[in-house]
């Protein structure tokens, strides 16, 4: 009998500290040391560059600021996604994250982020606009890396069908026909949703930013299905129909198209220009060049990339966004141009890195990017839209949908 | 009491010897209950109370994760008169028939053979519980990559055949069937195990026929073994076909439902509305919907158990 | 034995002899289909977390790798992955702690003290465990996503434990059912309360059941995606199953040899303890099925 009761008062006690670990974490100090939570989809312990750069960085930060610590998770954007308007909800919010730029408005909605402080208006030197990045309370984040849409061709496949480089979305058709008859898929892009849609999503961005669709209309309704947005279903239907689209379109990802850009087996492809640097090392035969042009409009593009924003009922503000403002300011930024991502304030471009030949690459893409794109606003639904394309894309592909079907089966979903 | 009485069970209300032990033996009975009571309470904390939860769920407005005002049966409407459901239900019922299909006849050959093995019975046991081994996340990842249309071995076989690449996750018709069977690949050995099971208690007799009696293989199969198995038989038809129904990793890891909610069966519906579609009041009727199915399949197990035990 | 009995034995023998031949191949047969079907997709794992990187994605593919390199192996040791696998032990050994802290007692006293309100008990555990699971995940996850108990040791260690207790407590009561009653109404007399009885006589006899229940919670916690999937909401309390589909998912560039090697090391534990215990292994697994 005394040994069973003492083998209950083992079991409760080892239960109640477990549970006050599992119960203490969500504690924080609001005087001396600071620790913040930082949720980033960069995983520190992998060994490519962008990870490394990170991992630079929050140590360049913490050594320059020892009363602040930073608590990396590592949280997929599908999972951040997810979690975030759960985790404000539960004011349990991390203090800093990191976002895709469509998707800002749509977290800011679900209550996701505190608004900037005052400190951060002092910063105006953003190579593009980023008023876009507001919420119903102000301006919630600021552009971490910029990116937007390039064209990338296999220029030895172009030479080998003794075709010039298509300027125009007709011309893509021509040349992809051409391409898939000799094998190799015409134009890659890819209609799952596993990666929140993320190639036909961003594909479509950019062309509505070139042929000045808005996708909202002033309601906050998608509107998209015009003329010219159903000009995007047709250029589907019709690459579809020369039979240049790879047979695994409907569970194709951006990974894997770039996969396929990399290893000769998509002749061309409309991807964000962050994979340059990675694509030339991969495979030399491919380069990039400035959107092909619609019917209307030009090859101006919609600037997209990562933000970083502070979490909702953050108890750390001001030391959230002294960390955002070292992660944006030239020294970070010039760590992270190593690792292939564009930095977003002119400041930056003054640092001694980028007057090596190695950041040729880097000054580039930066001009393009201010050349050749715009932000724009975003609604709440940026997911609903970006899922609704991907669906209607699978459509099109399975049941021979034609394009005005395909834009407007997607503008429908997303206004479910 | 004596030992020879009651040989298995210890009747509460068994005679008393005395007073003092009458009272003892109440307040041991009693005290019975606290040795179910840890177990008891583990099951209210993570059955009971999330099914009603679940059903409280049913029957409001939710929105993200909040739960908003009282609608009634307007969730239950709602998804019966969703044009998607009749296909969800068809699909599960095509999944967990087209593996009940393998798996079964699988299983029951993988016992009879193992069991007729002198040698070689450990690596051969081995090698057919192999597939159960695995996780089922295993299962779906390692068939992932082996089926991938630009770098798997299946590609580089059809490919040399003259077909083309496989592509069998990107069309419906496919990946239904991709997802069947690689989900009967990974359960055929929880069937053989509950063969086996039964295999190893086949009288002597019965054995001894098997070997020497006239009139060939077949025939001693289906008139001495397959009788002797039928409730064995049943009992894994109720065993898998649960184990289907619950299925949700094999078809999240492959196909995440997809493509255009081909491999979308009642579970997975309930994941993906949960956690995609933030439709919690949705998934909540289709859980219910669910959880009707698996009490109709524990019931005929039960119902079964019983006059097994007749 | 006359002549004629012996005659008739060596017959009968001969025909043995001769019948058992063509079940051979047979069996033989299956043998050789079953193996062609259940190892290219594993042999071809192997085969890729060999492969230094970009051998893995070449044109047409190649079986045997040539060079082999264990550098996959190498470049699993990260960080994250470590934390995977510590996590998955936790739960598991948590889970079999637990597990059997509250079957036994339970098993015990329903086996002992059946009473028609002890099997109606019985039969709602049966009953309740055969709840979907994901029904069971999810109606968790919302009711406890705002608490701090979501994410937690304790957490996902209490639901792997509820959802395999049902099934322990069946499976042990079969165990102590094949005790005699006599030993503990001997003890009884000599003065041992319910609780010596059970710590002293019991457990040390169903000492083959705990072991087989025990391997049996271990591979069912280590094999588990779902519940690391929902209930575990940041990577640093996620379990081995959710490293390898994160490959999947969030594996940026080449990933398909780490991926590869990590799937081997994570079916390592349960392959050795299934090689080491497979008496014990086997049944706990036929647990669900006829008497022993």
């Amino acid at each position: 009998m005394i040994k069973k009761r003492w083998r209950f008062a083992v079991a409760l006690a080892a239960a109640a500290s477990l549970l006050a670990t599992g119960c203490s974490g969500s504690a924080s100090e609001s005087e001396g040391p600071v620790t913040l939570t930082y949720w980033d989809f960069l995983d520190p312990s992998q060994d490519n560059p962008r990870a490394k750069a990170l991992k630079e960085n929050l140590a360049n930060f913490e050594a320059a600021n020892p009363d602040i610590k930073v608590e990396l998770a590592v949280v997929s954007l599908g999972d951040m996604l997810n979690r975030l308007p759960q985790a404000a909800a539960a004011g349990q919010a991390p203090d800093v994250f990191k976002m895709f730029t469509p998707q800002v408005p749509q977290m800011a909605a679900a209550g996701a982020y505190s608004p900037l402080p005052a400190a951060a208006s002092e910063i105006t030197d953003w190579l593009r606009p980023i008023d876009t990045l507001a919420g119903p309370d102000g301006q919630v984040a600021v552009p971490y890396e910029y990116r937007t849409c390039a064209f990338y061709y296999n220029e030895k496949v172009l030479k080998q069908l003794g075709v010039e480089v298509p300027k125009t979305y007709d011309e893509v058709v021509t040349v992809a026909g051409k391409a898939a008859k000799a094998g190799v898929t015409g134009f890659g892009t890819g209609f799952s949703d596993a990666d929140n849609s993320a190639i036909i999503a961003t594909f479509f961005d950019c062309f509505m930013s070139q042929v000045d669709q808005p996708i909202w209309n002033a309601e906050g309704k998608a509107d998209f299905a015009t003329e010219k947005g159903i000009e995007f279903g047709n250029f589907l239907a019709d690459l579809r129909d020369a039979g240049a689209l790879a047979s695994s379109v409907t569970s194709d990802t951006y990974g894997t198209v770039a996969d396929g850009l990399a290893n000769g087996t998509v002749a061309m492809t409309v991807l964000g220009t962050e994979r340059i640097v990675t694509m030339a090392s991969q495979n030399p035969d491919v380069k990039w060049t400035s959107l092909p042009t619609a019917s209307t409009g030009d090859d101006t593009g919609a600037t997209i990339g990562w933000t970083l924003g502070i979490g909702a009922d953050s108890e750390h503000a001001d030391a959230a966004w002294k960390f955002i403002e070292y992660m944006t300011g030239p020294k970070a930024a010039a760590v992270m141009a190593t690792g292939g991502e564009v930095p977003t304030r002119a400041a930056t471009y003054e640092e001694p890195f980028f007057s090596t030949p190695e950041a040729k690459t880097v000054n580039k893409i930066a001009e393009y990017v201010k050349s050749n794109s715009e932000p724009h606003t975003y609604a709440d639904n940026w997911i609903a839209v970006a899922t609704g394309l991907s669906q209607a894309g699978q459509d099109l592909y399975l049941n021979k949908k034609s394009g005005s079907d395909f834009i407007t089966s997607a503008q429908d979903a997303a206004n479910k | 009491m004596s030992i020879a009485s009651s040989p298995r069970t210890q009747a509460p209300d068994a005679p008393p010897t005395s007073k003092v032990a009458v009272i003892r033996r109440r307040r041991e009975d009693r005290r019975i209950w606290l040795y179910v009571l840890p177990v008891s309470a583990v099951f209210l904390f993570v059955f009971i109370g999330p099914l009603f939860y679940t059903a409280w769920t049913a029957l409001h407005e939710t929105t993200y994760y909040q739960i908003g005002e009282f609608s009634g049966l307007n969730s239950f409407v709602e998804l019966i008169s969703d044009p998607d459901l009749p296909s969800s239900i068809r699909t599960t019922l095509v999944f967990s028939l087209g593996a009940l299909i393998i798996a079964l006849p699988a299983g029951l050959l993988s016992g009879i053979v193992l069991n007729s093995l002198h040698r070689f019975k450990r690596s051969v046991r081995s090698l057919f519980l192999l597939t159960w081994l695995l996780s089922q996340a295993t299962a779906g990842t390692i068939w992932l990559w082996f089926l991938n249309p630009n770098f798997g071995p299946a590609t580089a076989i059809t490919k040399s055949l003259g077909f083309g690449p496989t592509d069998v996750f990107s069309s419906p018709t496919t990946a239904l069937l991709a997802v069947t069977l690689i989900t009967a690949w990974w359960s055929y050995p929880q069937a053989m195990l509950l063969f086996l099971g039964a295999l190893q208690t086949i009288p002597e007799e019965l054995r001894e026929s098997l070997k020497v009696d006239g009139g060939g293989l077949w025939h001693d199969f289906v008139n001495i073994t397959l009788p002797f198995l039928r409730n064995t038989i049943v009992s894994v038809v109720i065993v898998l076909l649960m184990l289907y129904v619950q299925m949700v990793t094999i078809i999240l890891v492959t196909t995440r439902g997809g493509p255009l909610g081909a491999t979308e069966t009642l579970s997975m519906r309930v994941f993906n509305q949960t956690f995609n579609d933030f439709n919690l009041s949705g998934a909540s009727a289709t859980a219910i919907l669910l959880f009707t199915v698996n009490i109709i399949l524990t019931l005929a197990a039960i119902r079964f158990r019983r006059k097994e035990s007749l | 034995m006359t002549t004629a009995t012996a005659t008739a034995t060596a017959a009968s023998r001969r025909r043995r002899r001769s019948r058992s031949v063509l079940p051979t191949i047979s069996t033989w047969t299956y043998i050789v289909i079953s193996a062609l079907i259940v190892l290219p997709p594993v042999v071809w794992i192997v085969s890729t977390s060999l492969k230094p990187e970009a051998d893995t994605i070449k044109f047409p593919p190649e079986w045997i790798p040539n060079p082999i390199t264990f550098d996959n192996y190498l470049g699993l040791l990260t960080a994250t992955n470590i934390r995977f696998f510590i996590n998955s032990l936790i739960y598991a050994a948590g889970s079999i702690v637990l597990a059997l802290a509250i079957s036994i007692p339970a098993a015990y006293v329903a086996t002992r003290y059946r009473s028609r309100r002890m099997e109606t008990l019985m039969t709602g555990i049966l009953v309740l465990s055969m709840v979907p699971a994901i029904v069971v995940f999810i109606a968790l996850y919302s009711m406890l996503v705002k608490t701090a108990l979501i994410n937690t040791y304790p957490m996902l260690i209490v639901v792997y434990t509820a959802i395999i207790c049902g099934q322990s407590v069946l499976f042990l009561r079969n165990f102590i059912e094949n005790i005699s009653v006599g030993i503990e109404e001997a003890a009884a007399i000599d003065g041992c309360t319910r609780l010596q009885i059970l710590w002293h006589i019991i457990i040390p006899l169903i000492r083959p059941g705990i072991a087989a229940i025990a391997i049996f919670i271990f591979v069912f916690v280590w094999n588990d995606y779902l519940v690391g999937t929902v209930l575990a909401t940041t990577e640093d309390m996620k379990t081995v199953q959710n490293g390898i589909v994160r490959y999947i998912t969030t594996g940026f560039g080449n990933f398909w040899g780490l991926f590869s090697a990590f799937i081997i090391v994570a079916f390592v534990p349960v392959l050795t303890i299934f090689v080491a215990f497979q008496r014990w292994f086997i049944a706990g697994l036929t647990s669900g099925g006829v008497k022993g």
